[in-house]
Formats: structure tokens, sequence, C-alpha cells
């Protein structure tokens, strides 16, 4: 077997790896709040993962893939033998593969994209030194881990605060959602419209400029609230008697909004953490294939497809037994603050991946939960979640970027 | 396993305060048995009361550690820790008072003049009322916290709360009424009867003042929003 042949199954084989990981770990923390509120059964819940997930991965994966790849270790420093970007990237990829997989032993909440990010950074210091590496680049990224979830936080708590002023705890919920629902689905399909097409849905050659794209978004929002609207009108004819079943009925539109969101979540997932797989993977094919490693070419198309297959089979094989224990953990969260929740999470995360920002979706989420429980409605949150978390900023990325220098360091005294 | 988002809720403890209260209650359902046997003079029959409102109100402090120890600092809650564990000491203090009314009634015989014995049944009728308002305000806890402790579910709380209050006017009125029956016997009786007597009095007067803090408590996880 020669040089090449070897860094690429050892590539593919990681990518894979990495993608199994997030389909079995990630995306469970992605749809756990719809499977725990009730939205979504077990199985429901796999099926929407797999399609959104695979949709984000191929349509919108591309712009994150291209910071991972190029943004972050400046290409120019390291010299002209394909092979050291070749051989380095794959070194990331089991560095952070093997972090994960370590991790998720030990219990820590780690976040995949903290640990790719943190990998690319220690092999970008081995192979071409300090200056290598776009410092500007990765204190932006790693910003955007605090700002996330920060973020994702506020968006929730705004938006229970107005789900609790003008539905839940109206005279008459009921009518309260007859009349709001249609106008809730409007962001929720506009958002996801604009994140596919602004961008994205480069493989159907319908990646629009911002203009387009947002007027195009708001009509297919427009058009799902027309649509909502009679259904929403069906949904409150049969008369409730007391208030507690009106509540109850109130939940169950909630549901429904609740299952659109996490398709929208699934498919931010996709867009934005396939990348973390498919980025290094990209790379190496890349540099192999011998456009150089100054290439600026799209990311190829069937490198975003073993990430978006990584997913699904990770999800497929594993996925479900994290996914039902968190279904059954998080029982509490009702389908409405599982609506605020995924809601700001997802939104975060589409306009950070549009921005080229890796940001990690568990942490987001975490965030926005955090978020809606300010509203005073979770009954409990343990804290102490958010401790790890926020250790894990700061043990990741030194020892994934530690891992992958000394693996890089051995696999170019070995090979070249 | 990794998976931050499931260990982020927690199961949270706040139904748990409706189990202390009924735990409670069932202290205090005792009364009018007390004060039935006190006023047939059966001594037996109020040692084994006593003794029984006693094994009741173990239980309650049972569960009020339980609810304390599932409340660890590291807990974000829908409302102040504090106020809660204040809650839950009012609620704790009407089982306390409980046992202390059949402790009082066991340490010696009582004469009852004929006179307080309607008015001592309107009086622990009348603090029965209070407590049963204060649990159906417990009861309403879940509700509460569904409605993230505002709108329509809060005004109903606070209503309740100010119900609470009132019924606790009216049985401090009766208090007052048994008092004054009671000096109007007091020539007729030892000076330690009055005293034992008056401190029996007060102490079911005090089931009554925690059944009405439980209340303001309420009022404060209103107020926080």
């Amino acid at each position: 077997m020669d040089l090449t042949t070897l860094i690429l199954t050892v590539a593919s084989l990681g990518g894979l790896y990495m993608a199994w990981t997030i389909g079995a770990n990630d995306v469970a923390n992605a749809m756990g709040t719809s499977v725990g509120s009730g939205a979504l059964t077990l199985r429901g819940a796999i099926v929407v993962a797999a399609i959104f997930e695979f949709g984000g991965a191929m349509l919108v994966g591309g712009s994150v893939t291209n910071t991972i790849r190029k943004g972050i270790v400046d290409v120019e420093t390291l010299g002209s033998d394909p092979m050291v970007m070749a051989i380095g990237m794959t070194c990331c990829l089991l560095a952070a593969a093997l972090w994960l997989n370590l991790a998720t032993y030990a219990g820590w909440p780690v976040s995949t994209t903290h640990s790719i990010v943190g990998a690319v950074v220690g092999f970008g210091v081995t192979a071409g030194g300090v200056e290598a590496v776009d410092w500007g680049t990765v204190g932006s990224i790693a910003a955007s881990w605090v700002v996330s979830p920060v973020m994702g936080g506020l968006l929730g708590y705004a938006l229970f605060i107005f789900l609790q002023r003008t539905i839940l705890t109206a005279p008459d919920p009921v009518a309260a959602i007859t009349r709001w629902g249609p106008i809730l689905v409007f962001p929720i399909i506009s958002i996801l419209a604009l994140s596919a097409m602004f961008k994205g849905l480069k493989p159907l050659r319908l990646d629009l400029a911002l203009g387009p794209a947002l007027i195009l978004a708001l009509l297919l929002g427009l058009a799902a609230s027309a649509i909502a609207v009679p259904i929403f009108a069906r949904f409150a004819r049969r008369s409730v008697d007391s208030k507690d079943a009106a509540l109850g009925r109130t939940e169950k539109v909630f549901m429904v909004l609740q299952i659109m969101t996490a398709c929208f979540v699934a498919f931010a997932h996709g867009s934005n953490d396939v990348a973390n797989a498919v980025g290094p993977l990209a790379a190496v094919f890349g540099a192999i294939k011998g456009d150089g490693i100054t290439e600026t070419v799209q990311v190829p198309y069937r490198v975003l497809l073993i990430g978006g297959v990584g997913i699904v089979v990770g999800l497929a094989t594993y996925g479900y037994k994290i996914m039902a224990t968190i279904g059954k953990k998080i029982t509490e969260l009702t389908p409405s603050r599982g609506f605020a929740a995924e809601f700001a999470a997802a939104t975060t995360i589409v306009v950070a991946s549009k921005m080229g920002l890796p940001v990690s979706t568990t942490h987001t989420l975490v965030g926005a939960v955090v978020g809606v429980g300010f509203g005073r409605s979770i009954g409990a949150i343990n804290m102490r979640v958010l401790r790890g978390i926020f250790a894990s900023w700061f043990i990741t990325v030194p020892f994934t970027a530690l891992l992958a220098a000394a693996l890089f360091a051995a696999a170019r005294a070995a090979l070249l | 396993m990794r998976i931050p988002l499931a260990n982020l809720l927690v199961r949270s403890p706040l139904p748990q305060v409706s189990l202390l209260m009924e735990a409670v209650q069932r202290c205090v359902d005792s009364l009018p048995t007390l004060i039935d046997l006190l006023i047939a003079g059966d001594r037996a029959g109020l040692e084994r009361v006593a003794r029984e409102v006693s094994v009741l109100e173990g239980k309650a402090d049972g569960t009020k550690n339980e609810l304390r120890t599932r409340m660890p600092v590291r807990l974000f809650l829908p409302v102040d820790r504090r106020d809660l564990l204040r809650l839950i000491r009012q609620i704790d203090a009407i089982a306390n008072c409980a046992e202390d009314v059949g402790v009082l009634l066991t340490l010696r015989p009582y004469e009852v003049p004929e006179e307080i014995e309607p008015l001592l049944r309107d009086f622990v009728g009348a603090v029965m009322t209070v407590v049963a308002s204060a649990g159906e305000l417990v009861d309403m806890m879940d509700e509460l916290m569904g409605a993230g402790f505002a709108g329509k579910t809060a005004e109903v709380a606070m209503a309740k709360a100010n119900e609470i209050g009132r019924l606790e006017h009216e049985a401090d009125k009766l208090q007052d009424r048994c008092a004054k029956a009671l000096f109007r016997a007091e020539d007729t009786m030892s000076p330690v009867s009055i005293f034992m007597w008056t401190k029996v009095l007060n102490k079911i007067g005090s089931i009554a003042n925690h059944a009405e803090n439980v209340g303001d408590q309420f009022r404060l996880f209103v107020a926080a929003s």
C-alpha cells in the first residue's frame, strides 16, 4: 500500500468515525427535547433526524467546512509538500476522535466542534510554527463558543416570555394559539428557507444572493402561514370545558410547532456539525488530488456525502440508545418550553454557520434551555452541567491541540 | 455517556411540597378528635390520639428532610431557594403545633367550662378551614409552575392567599372569644388550669398563623417575577 492510499484510508475512517460519533451523540442531544416532551416518538425522531441532518449536511454544510479547512491554518506557511496537509489533517481527525471517545467514556460534556478546532490549531502550530495559525479566526471561533450559548439563552428567554404573555397565561389559550400559531409558523419557515437558500443549496444550483433569498424565504414563510391558518382554526373548533383541558390542548399545538422546529434543529445541526468530520477530510482529499494546498474550490460533494452518511449511520446504530435515555430524562420539558428552546438554538446555530463560525450545537441548546428556565418555567436545572461545559472549554482545545501535535510530529517522522 | 442535555434537567422538588402538606394535614385532621376527647374527659383516649399525632408528625418530618436533601445549591429553581425553604419550614411548623396541642392536652387533666365548649369547637373548625385553604394553595404549586408564576393562575393564587388571611382573622376572633369565655369562668378554675388553657388556645391559634404564613410565602413566589 502506498502512502497516498494509506492516508486516504486512515483519513476516511477517521472522518467516518467522527461523523458516527456526531450522529450517535450530538444528534441525540439535538432531538432529545422533542422526544422528551412527547412531540415525537423515538422512531419519528430518528426519521426526522436522518432526513434533515442529511439535508443540512449536503445543502448548507459547505461554509463551516471551509473555515475549518482553510480559515484556521495559513496554508502558505506549510511549504510545498501537499502530504504535510494530508497527514496533518488525518492526525487532527484521529486526535479529535480519540479525545471524543475518551470524554464520552468519562462522561464529560465536550463538544465535537471544540475538539476538531483544537486539533487543527495544534497541527498548525507544529507544522508551520505559531504564525501559521490565524489567531484572529481562532479568536472569533472561540468567542462564538461563548456567544452562541448566551445568544441561544437570550433568544430562548425572550421567546418563552412572549409565549407566556400571549398564549399560556391568556384567558383563553386555545383562542390565543389559534391567533398566534400561524404567525409563529412564519419565522420558522422563513429562517429555515433563508438558511437553505442564502449561500446554500449549491448542489441544486439554488444558492441565491441575500436579496432574492430573503424575498423568497419571506414568501415561503407567508405561504406556510396561510396554509397554517385553516389548520389551527380547525384545531380550535372543538370546544374545551376546563382551563386545564384548554392548556393541554394548547400544548398539543405546540407539539406540532415543536416537530417543525425539530426538523429545523436537525437541519441546523447537519449544516454546522458535519463540517467537524468532513472539514479535515476535504482538506486531505484536496491535497492528495494534487490540486495543491492552496486550492479554493468548493468542498468535494462526495466528502460531504461521507459525513452525511456517517451521521445517519451513527444515529441509526447507536443514537437511538442515547435518544431514549435523553427522552426519558427530560420529560419535564413541555412542548411549549421545548419549542422555545429548540427554535432559539436552531436559529443561533444557523446564523453562526452562515457566518462560517463552527459552534457547539449541544452547548447552544443547553444555553437555550437555561434561558427558557430563566422564564421560571422549568422545574429545576442542574447548574453543575454548566460548570462542566465551562470547564470543557478550557480542557478540550489544549488537549486535542497537544494530541494532534504529537500525532503529527510522530507521523511526519515516520512517513516523510 | 456524555449527555449534557439529559443531565441539565433535574426532577423538580416543587411537587413534593404538596406531599409534605398532605402529611401535615393528616396531623391537623386529628385536632377535632382531640377536642372531643378533651370535652368528654377521656384521658386514655387523649394519650392514644396524641401519640398518633406524634407519629404522623414524625412522618411529615421525614418528608420534609427528603425534600430538603433534594434541593442542593447547584439546582436552579423557578423560585427563590430561600423562600422555598421558608415555605417548607412554615408547613412543617403547622404539624409541630398540632403535635404540641396533643402533648399539652395529655400533661394534666383539664376542667372544661361548659360555656367554652361550642366556642372551642368553632375555633378548631375555623383553624381547620385555614389549614385546608393553605392546602389548596399548595396544591396549586404545579399549576403555578406551569404558568411560570404569572398570569391568571398567579392571580388565582394571590386571591387564595388573601382568602387565607381573611380566614385566619376569623379564627383569631374565635380564639379571643374562647379566651373571654375562659376568663369568665376563672373563679371556678385553678390558676394552673387557666395557665394551661391559655397555652392550649395559643397553640391552636399558632396552627392558623403558620397556615397564613404559607399564603404569604406564596405571595413572594408570585411577586418575584
